[in-house]
């Protein structure tokens, strides 16, 4: 049932809150203007996400999938209740990015500067309107084991959300060589779009000599400032961010920016209508 | 329905937009930036071409999706994140209501603008001007030259022939995105339309437009990767009327290059 006000929000929150816990481990350091992804980090709760193993063309996802942050039960329609927020690395303020992981992808060769094809497969019916067109659907490139030396620039051929193809997309910032496991690329869009339908390649300036990296298609569901410094914490809840509902079939994953190391601790509160 | 309850902003968020530009170059302390034509997320825009009377802008490719005008329902900002990774600053949300193009940026002659009318998105709903300001943005980078510029202009109550001149100095080589503010004749809260555009000097070469633009947000971005943050209790809701072209703008308080990133949601009801 669908929310329709505040009394609903309070009467259906569910009492406890889901634990994402990668306090133990550290994300990588970024660097400026990179994210960091917590999917691959062993330590903590919940495990390490699973290795991307679909080929080129990649797979669909959807909940729930081993890493992804814990959800309820499906039985109603879902919404954020609160977030709360840490950061235990004194002084590294962050922004949390909560995403829906759509698809994600393998086999890339990143020691090759050939036109990779892709060809992705259809993204699942989870962009900004519940449809397949890719509004506000994004690309990002995830290092799940760490490269070699190289930076290369990273270029894709997309076909945007009004179904125009053959458009470019590259990193929004340069790679960087030894790129550690979980650093997290955004890949800018062409004048005019606002997402991503679907990827038909991908491209290297030059190698990246080692390491395993996959194509993940995201849409950002909530953005958490967070200020702490040592054990500060943030809390967002509905009264500051609004009722924002969550698919039943989102896999939520959170991406970091932030200026120094990390070690995440966030505690999810849903409510259903 | 309007919302008029903080029970209806609160259920009538919409997806949250996000932004995040390239490096934005060498920026200049003290000179706003805009990201506008800058890559990243979304895609950037293409610089205007609809000549000096400019066009009214109802949708920017480049801008911030914006909700879609419903018959009688308002759209109010729920909240404004961001943050720089290079200098510290204050982080604006704008407005864009109007821009134009085909200024000679070697001429030192008045140059008729004679705007045509901007939206009704002033600081009241209405085309009076009230908090409209005007900016001269780069979209090709541009040359030696450093001249003062000047606008005529009719103010917020109708008055004609106002004067503003730029509150920056304008500085060789301005970068893609520089953007240089005007400043107001005295007693003036606002733009309601530009007659002419003058140089003191040729700026060489490049690119610039007029833009019509109001300010609806500000960060004060304290420390680089900080986000800040205005939400639903502490930014009061400002009403955005229909169509609005939103777009951050940055005034850096150091020279260096910087990536901005952020989000906005919008309640909608």
């Amino acid at each position: 049932m669908t929310i329709t006000t505040l009394q609903q929000i309070e009467d259906g929150e569910l009492g406890y809150p889901f634990l994402y816990d990668k306090s133990y481990g550290g994300l990588p350091a970024p660097q400026t203007g990179r994210g960091s992804s917590s999917w691959y980090m062993s330590v903590g709760n919940p495990g390490a996400g699973d290795v991307p193993s679909s080929g080129l063309a990649g797979n669909a996802l959807t909940a729930s999938l081993t890493g992804q942050i814990p959800k309820p039960p499906v039985n109603a329609q879902t919404y954020f209740h609160s977030f709360t927020c840490r950061n235990y690395i004194s002084g590294a303020y962050n922004l949390t990015i909560i995403c829906d992981r759509l698809w994600h992808n393998s086999d890339i060769t990143v020691t090759s500067t050939a036109v990779q094809t892709i060809n992705s497969v259809a993204f699942p019916a989870r962009d900004k309107n519940n449809s397949s067109n890719g509004n506000g659907i994004f690309i990002g490139l995830e290092v799940s084991s760490n490269t070699g030396s190289g930076t290369p620039t990273l270029t894709l051929s997309y076909t945007n959300q009004a179904g125009v193809t053959g458009r470019t997309a590259t990193g929004i910032a340069n790679s960087f060589s030894n790129s550690v496991q979980g650093v997290f690329y955004f890949f800018d869009l062409q004048a005019g779009d606002t997402g991503v339908r679907s990827i038909q390649s991908y491209q290297q300036s030059s190698s990246w000599t080692t390491g395993t990296v996959h194509l993940v298609a995201y849409r950002i569901i909530a953005t958490l400032p967070n200020k702490g410094v040592g054990v500060g914490g943030a809390i967002h809840d509905y009264n500051s961010m609004g009722l924002l509902p969550v698919h039943d079939d989102a896999v939520l994953f959170p991406i970091n920016i932030a200026a120094g190391n990390g070690k995440q601790l966030i505690n999810v509160r849903y409510t259903q209508g | 329905m309007t919302i008029t309850t903080v029970e209806q902003a609160i259920l009538g968020v919409k997806p949250v937009e996000y932004f995040h530009n390239s490096q934005s170059g060498g920026l200049s302390s003290g000179r706003p930036f805009c990201p506008i034509f800058t890559g990243g997320i979304p895609g950037p825009a293409v610089a205007p071409t609809p000549g000096l009377s400019g066009a009214v802008l109802t949708s920017l490719s480049g801008g911030l999706p914006f909700p879609a005008t419903v018959s009688g329902e308002t759209i109010h900002l729920a909240n404004f994140i961001g943050t720089s990774t290079g200098a510290t600053g204050t982080l604006m949300l704008v407005d864009f209501l109007w821009w134009n193009s085909d200024i000679d940026i070697t001429s030192t002659s008045a140059q008729t603008i004679n705007s045509v009318t901007f939206p009704p998105r002033d600081k009241n709903g209405a085309t009076d001007g009230a908090g409209v300001q005007i900016g001269l943005i780069v979209s090709t980078g541009t040359g030696s030259g450093t001249p003062t510029i000047t606008l005529d202009y009719t103010n917020q109550s109708g008055v004609t022939g106002r004067t503003a001149t730029n509150l920056q100095n304008i500085l060789s080589f301005s970068i893609l995105g520089t953007f240089y503010q005007f400043g107001l004749q005295a007693g003036d809260t606002g733009v309601r339309s530009i007659q002419a555009y003058q140089q003191s000097a040729t700026c060489t070469s490049g690119t610039v437009h007029l833009v019509a633009y109001r300010v609806i947000a500000t960060l004060d971005i304290l420390s680089i990767y900080q986000p800040e943050q205005l939400n639903m209790l502490t930014g009061g809701l400002p009403r955005l009327y229909n169509g609005s072209c939103l777009t951050p703008l940055f005034i850096p308080s150091s020279s260096i290059s910087s990536i901005l990133y952020g989000s906005c949601t919008f309640t909608q009801g």
